[in-house]
């Protein structure tokens, strides 16, 4: 896609308010459906190829924040700072099963593999763990982040994310220590050290006792080859200063291909690249940023800087062009094409 | 004259600090004098992820709550070392009204019992006042101690603001220590023997004492005296804040971080008969990121203070030791678009130790945190609760610089007797 076609301000080709924050969503392939995790605990379906959309709120979910959800074949799963995973029927919207303690602390990111019936968490318990869809079963548990910060502080264990092809898993934690696993073998084979995204009272202007940062998403290149690490640098006492960072590496290698910045006051807490490569979209989370960067996928060059609006979640559709969003209050599919326009 | 042997004491150096612990003059210490340690947490730290969850509200965060040891309150799930022992030592205030959301105003106003700092009476900060109170005659020890973990903004600047002895004198100054567990200020430079800083120091007094005869009743020159009195003892207690003469294990059991450290300090200097120790642990002020922040900094607090609690229970100091954590405000309910909270009037605070009545939990916010429901505290009445606490009476008078008359806390304030033993 050539970045002329990017539009200046996505548009919005259909979004639902909701009265809570929406901060997880998944996808049904193929479709406009999309399940989403709000602040409230719930579970909402809402079908964005409709006319007026409505949310339907599913039963019996989180008693707190739902953290991630992911969807595989007529599986739907969802995480809360609960601890909890819960199971719902596609189709039907019930709950299939939960398991109460999935993780000892909050669990912050899940992820379907992709052609396997395989669910991964992450949570502040610093472990990874993979589940069986079809039964509800663990099967296998990653260790390889640790407890505590330098500082001596509980470290957390953000994001995970599968490559492609799924011969890869890589997780993420608030230091900037990266993990590639392979798959297969449940085996480290390699891990980066992305600590630009970590501080401690290491600037001038925040002395503050406590850190700020950590790797907010990640995402393989469609190759496997690369890896896009991102988060927030350079921030402030109050975390309201910073400049929203994203890199993107050799992960085989651990060496830094690309690095972007943003001075908005932001983090990216999305980030994915189009399926063919043709750039990477790091999108703005938690602050004050509003706007979605379109990037060269090879090198440090920003492509297009696009109107949007606060993002917690977000995923692409097969073709990268259009892209389903959850925020404050709102769940959105937005176009990424210059031909589409706002509904 | 609770060291009446204090100065050969302590300027024994390590001995005297080793004999304090031994000493019949140290039960008599630990029998007698009352002392103060305040944790401050700079920046304003937030009662719904401390102690007034509200789980399922729209306002409540991420956190769950756990159960406490008094049956049918609950904390934040971040503090399951406090959980089981606020009915040992703890009664929790959740409704104080700070009536100000501004860091250096509101710290201000918490610190000086809402009275200001300005016109003649330049009035003093808790510390100052309660150093002066507490403070035992002839001490050869620090009456007034500031631990910073952290400074904003540019080096050597305390957050939010320093205690301040106004009127008092600087006499009772704080000894402000950042970043360390010792004062910088507290050792001679490599140019100058102790004989030489002795003899300088016998010299300074007499021209001091010529110059204050006929000026006798002159309150600047007096401070001026009195403050200058106090630094070879000052400078001979430096072993008080070498927490390396601790043993391991308790060195391991205050934790690695600076917080812990600095409180290890603060249970030193208590023991050595210190009357008023502020803790000021930051930077709370999480307008982003509110969670993680206080996912952070609150299990610190929590097993610090539980650390603390117990050390000086176990010691046989916690009966006389009145022990408070509190900030300049608290933070909002409604959550803003970066996960974060800001600054807000309603606060929750802690009293332990000394004069408390253990359990108590005194006033309550609505379900969503957004009013307080129930016996609603003013800054003045929370001091007087301190002072009543301590054995002092909240209105008693000490006089200004400018010869008028000052309550210790506003006239008419009445204390939370719900909370006092």
């Amino acid at each position: 896609m050539n970045s002329n076609t990017i539009p200046d301000k996505l548009p919005v080709l259909r979004s639902v308010d909701i009265a809570e924050d929406a901060i997880s969503l998944a996808r049904i392939p193929g479709s406009d459906e999309v399940f989403v995790g709000a602040f409230n605990g719930m579970v909402y379906y809402v079908d964005l190829g409709v006319e007026s959309p409505q949310p339907k709120q599913l039963l019996g979910g989180h008693a707190s924040y739902v953290s991630g959800i992911a969807q595989w074949q007529d599986v739907v799963v969802s995480a809360g700072s609960d601890r909890r995973l819960v199971w719902w029927n596609r189709l039907t919207h019930e709950k299939v099963r939960s398991v109460e303690m999935a993780h000892s602390k909050w669990i912050r990111d899940i992820t379907v593999h992709p052609q396997q019936g395989i669910l991964a968490t992450v949570g502040d318990d610093m472990a990874c763990r993979l589940w069986d869809l079809s039964t509800g079963d663990r099967i296998a548990e990653l260790i390889g982040h640790a407890q505590i910060t330098p500082q001596h502080f509980r470290n957390k264990l953000f994001t995970c994310e599968f490559s492609r092809d799924g011969k890869l898993l890589a997780t993420a934690d608030q230091t900037g220590h990266v993990v590639i696993w392979d798959f297969e073998s449940r085996r480290q084979i390699a891990a980066i050290e992305a600590t630009k995204l970590y501080e401690w009272d290491n600037s001038a202007e925040a002395l503050n006792g406590h850190s700020y940062g950590g790797v907010r998403a990640l995402d393989f290149s469609p190759d496997g080859q690369r890896l896009a690490i991102a988060g927030v640098l350079n921030t402030d006492a109050a975390i309201t200063n910073g400049q929203a960072l994203l890199q993107v590496y050799d992960w085989k290698s651990a060496s830094l291909i690309a690095e972007y910045t943003d001075g908005g006051k932001f983090f990216y807490e999305n980030v994915r690249f189009h399926h063919n490569s043709d750039w990477i979209v790091a999108a703005p989370g938690a602050g004050s940023g509003n706007h979605f960067n379109f990037l060269n996928a090879q090198e440090p060059k920003l492509l297009k800087k696009s109107e949007g609006f606060c993002t917690y979640d977000m995923v692409l559709n097969e073709t990268s062009d259009a892209m389903y969003i959850a925020g404050p209050q709102k769940i959105a599919k937005l176009g990424i094409h210059a031909d589409q326009t706002s509904c | 004259m609770f060291l009446g042997t204090g100065t050969g004491l302590l300027l024994g150096g390590t001995a005297g600090l080793s004999m304090l612990g031994t000493s019949s003059i140290a039960e008599n210490l630990k029998q007698t004098q009352k002392r103060a340690i305040l944790i401050f947490l700079g920046g304003g730290h937030s009662q719904f992820e401390t102690w007034d969850p509200k789980v399922g509200a729209a306002t409540g965060g991420p956190f769950m709550q756990i159960p406490t040891t008094v049956p049918g309150y609950h904390v934040c799930e971040l503090m399951p070392e406090m959980s089981q022992r606020i009915h040992k030592h703890t009664a929790v205030i959740r409704s104080i009204d700070t009536n100000n959301t501004d860091h250096g105003r509101g710290a201000e106003r918490l610190l000086r019992g809402n009275r200001p700092d300005d016109g003649p009476a330049r009035f003093p900060t808790l510390g100052a006042m309660l150093a002066r109170e507490l403070a035992q005659r002839e001490s050869r020890v620090p009456d007034h101690v500031a631990l910073y973990t952290t400074e904003l903004n540019y080096p050597g600047k305390l957050n939010p603001v320093p205690d301040f002895s106004g009127c008092l004198g600087s006499r009772w100054e704080a000894i402000n220590i950042l970043r360390d567990t010792s004062p910088e200020c507290n050792k001679l430079p490599n140019s100058l023997t102790d004989l030489d800083h002795k003899q300088r120091a016998d010299l300074r007094a007499l021209l001091s004492q010529k110059f204050a005869v006929g000026r006798g009743h002159n309150a600047t020159i007096r401070s001026h005296l009195d403050a200058y009195g106090q630094v070879r003892g000052l400078m001979a207690s430096d072993t008080l804040f070498d927490i390396s003469r601790e043993p391991q294990r308790v060195r391991d059991r205050y934790g690695p971080t600076m917080f812990g450290r600095q409180a290890l300090c603060a249970r030193r200097l208590v023991e050595a008969g210190v009357p008023f120790i502020r803790l000021n642990r930051g930077w709370w002020d999480s307008h982003g990121e509110n969670f993680d922040i206080h996912h952070e900094l609150v299990p610190e607090l929590d097993y610090v203070l539980a650390v603390l609690l117990d050390d000086l229970e176990e010691r046989g100091l916690l009966d006389h030791t009145l022990v408070i954590t509190m900030a300049e405000m608290g933070r909002t309910p409604k959550i803003n678009s970066m996960r974060g909270r800001d600054h807000y009037a309603g606060m929750s605070a802690t009293l332990s130790g000394c004069g408390i009545k253990a359990g108590v939990i005194h006033g309550a916010t609505n379900d969503t945190g957004t009013e307080i429901i129930d016996g609603k505290v003013s800054i003045p009445q929370f001091f007087a609760t301190i002072f009543d606490a301590l054995g002092l009476d909240h209105q008693k008078q000490f006089i200004a610089g400018d010869s008028r008359p000052i309550t210790l806390v506003e006239y008419d304030t009445e204390s939370i007797s719900e909370v006092l033993a």
